[in-house]
């Protein structure tokens, strides 16, 4: 998590970036791993496809990589999200779209296997429940919480992606999570 | 702190790594914990959700998105990538200050605060625009 203290709370995501741009193959290297996963997932959490997410998250890879250059005033992290956010809004828009249920959006058996094969199918259900509960909620809460949850984003930086107020944000947060955790224990 | 503000209180950042564990309690949050039994049931079910919702909701991405193709990092920026406000107003600043340093000599001519100018508006462009393309003139800087 990047903690927002100091007189630059962005200087190390600045510094990575401007390795990237530079051409820097292992600063490049960590900028996929540390967000390359959550890009692919905030996407299947929209509802995309897994071909369809592999697509749009590259996609959104190259466009970070183009405009790397021009960031500037946030996290990477929150960057990364508003780029993802829009090229998703992007493929909605577009008729070749893939169409995904929402009971599909927590279906793919897509967690580490692990040593230990029940803990790890555990997992696995918990997790698809999870991603479940979280395709029943209503925008903006959704979004919100994939960007706090996800991306780690600040709530400050949410209010000011969103347009809205901080605290609106935070009750925005605070209904999501109950709503989930209402969902998860119904289920269970 | 009343119940209702220390539910928006989870969500800040200090609260957030004190729920991971990675930082200790802070004192307002601590102070009303230790009299109200139901924030205390609010603040371990935030501490149960922050814990698995960042970690649940990752989906493990193809192997292919974790090895950027080659064309994207050897890919060059176009020249209106490396334009843009930022280094026209690096350009405009370092212009400004020479023109006043020349016109601040003693012996200044009329014409020296226009050169001073274009050859400051220069160097800062040429400064910003080499920054930008990654060749950074102080590499120690960043
Ligand atoms: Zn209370």
């Amino acid at each position: 998590m990047t903690g927002p203290a100091g007189a630059d709370p962005w200087a190390a995501d600045r510094a990575l970036a401007r390795r990237c741009v530079r051409g820097d193959d292992g600063a490049w290297s960590e900028l996929v791993h540390r967000f390359g996963a959550r890009i692919y997932s905030h996407c299947r959490l929209a509802g995309l496809a897994p071909a369809d997410a592999e697509d749009v998250s590259q996609e959104v890879l190259v466009s970070a990589f183009r405009s790397l250059g021009s960031y500037a005033g946030c996290s990477l992290a929150t960057w990364l999200y508003r780029l993802t956010r829009r090229r998703i809004a992007d493929h909605f828009r577009s008729p070749q779209r893939r169409l995904v249920p929402s009971a599909g959006i927590g279906a793919a058996a897509e967690r580490p296997s692990g040593d230990d094969p029940e803990r790890a199918l555990a997992s696995a259900a918990e997790a698809r429940r999870i991603r479940h509960a979280l395709a029943t909620l209503t925008e903006p809460a959704r979004s919100i919480l994939v960007a706090y949850y996800l991306y780690e984003t600040p709530v400050r930086e949410i209010a000011g992606e969103m347009e809205m107020p901080v605290n609106t944000v935070k009750s925005h947060l605070h209904r999501g999570r109950l709503a989930l955790r209402r969902h998860l224990e119904d289920r269970s | 702190m009343n119940c209702h503000e220390l539910e928006l209180r989870l969500y800040d950042e200090d609260c957030r790594c004190a729920l991971l564990g990675e930082a200790p309690l802070p004192r307002d949050v601590q102070a009303h914990l230790g009299r109200c039994p139901a924030c205390r049931k609010t603040w371990s079910d935030a501490a149960t959700d922050t814990a698995r919702l960042s970690h649940e909701l990752l989906f493990d991405p193809p192997p292919s998105l974790l090895t950027p193709p080659r064309s994207v990092g050897s890919e060059q920026p176009s020249f209106q990538e490396l334009i843009g406000w930022p280094e026209l107003s690096w350009g405009l600043t370092a212009g400004a200050v020479l023109a006043t340093f020349c016109g601040l000599l003693p012996a200044a001519l009329p014409w020296c605060q226009w050169t001073g100018f274009w050859t400051g508006a220069a160097i800062g462009l040429a400064a910003a625009v080499l920054e930008r393309a990654g060749i950074a003139l102080f590499p120690e800087w960043t």
